[in-house]
């Protein structure tokens, strides 16, 4: 016959308290990067000005977003072809 | 003296393949087998492992919270306080933290799709345990009955190690049970996942037995 665990406090967790171990990386940091579409003809710069407060916006917000700023970029001009329906 | 804690790790560099499902499943199991006590313990930061058992009614197996820091000292105690067997949870992805918790294993379970992408896959996780001189043993999951497929990845598999004679097939129980905090063998002890489950422990512990007698007539 099987004899109970002996427990003291903190060894096992209580209902309603358990929780995974917290110092795991996380999981999109630990898996193998994915490699990222290679547009035809590699990157190629865009230059072009805006004002302050719409730069600092945009890069707080990619920032946020965890997005580079290509990509903000990218989305956003699909979104806006996308709601003009072209 | 009690018996020496034994670990089991579940390890696949693939997600989604049904490494939190085994973990309860098979520590529930061990505990119907009349193997425990059983103790749960959830290394992947995504918690399923843990919400599935705060949802759970009993309190057999038990689940230990831990760091991955804590883990060599918290196993330690774990075996001091009589648990005979633990079952550790990780996260899909090859790493030096998964290797950590892999070198803490007397046993690496390793759940495998029969796809070609999970067989693809499991190159890196076989390597880790190999690295570490764990016993290991692949164990097919969400095959589709009688499917071709999961014959020919047990013969792929069986290459590399040895490979679970007991398939965890896609059915709606694996799932349904999980969501009350349950298990296979808990919401229908005649289905036939619930057999699975069973037969899977016993191979797994008798897997356990033969790497622990070939240790001893080594050290012998």
């Amino acid at each position: 016959m099987k004899k109970p665990a002996a427990l003291s406090s903190g060894l096992v967790a209580i209902k309603g308290s358990a929780a995974p171990a917290h110092d795991m990386p996380t999981r999109s940091a630990s898996l193998a990067p994915t490699p990222g579409p290679d547009p035809e003809g590699g990157l190629q710069p865009l230059n072009f000005r805006v004002g302050a407060e719409f730069r600092r916006e945009f890069k707080t917000y990619a920032a946020a977003h965890d997005l580079k700023l290509n990509e903000l970029l990218r989305r956003s001009f699909e979104a806006y072809r996308k709601q003009h329906g072209d | 003296m009690h018996e020496r804690l034994q670990v089991i790790v579940f390890a696949s560099q693939k997600g989604g393949v049904g490494k939190t499902t085994l973990t309860a499943n098979l520590g529930v199991a061990a505990e119907m087998a009349g193997d425990g006590p059983a103790v749960l313990i959830d290394t992947d930061p995504q918690g399923s492992l843990a919400a599935w058992w705060n949802a759970r009614e009993a309190e057999t197996p038990a689940l230990a919270p831990t760091t991955l820091n804590e883990l060599p000292a918290k196993l330690q105690a774990l075996g001091e306080a009589g648990f005979r067997y633990a079952f550790l949870d990780t996260p899909p992805a090859i790493t030096d933290a998964i290797r950590a918790v892999v070198k803490r294993a007397d046993f690496v379970l390793i759940p495998v799709k029969a796809s070609p992408h999970d067989l693809r896959a499991v190159g890196r996780t076989v390597e880790i345990a190999q690295d570490e001189g764990k016993s290991f043993a692949f164990v097919v999951t969400q095959a589709k009955s009688n499917a071709l497929l999961t014959v020919q990845a047990m013969a792929a598999l069986s290459e590399h190690g040895v490979v679970s004679p007991s398939v965890m097939h896609d059915r709606v129980d694996y799932a349904a049970s999980m969501t009350d905090g349950r298990t296979v063998q808990e919401t229908d002890g005649r289905s036939r996942s619930a057999s699975e489950m069973a037969e899977l422990w016993e191979f797994v512990k008798g897997k356990m037995n033969e790497s622990t007698k070939a240790r001893k007539a080594k050290v012998a």
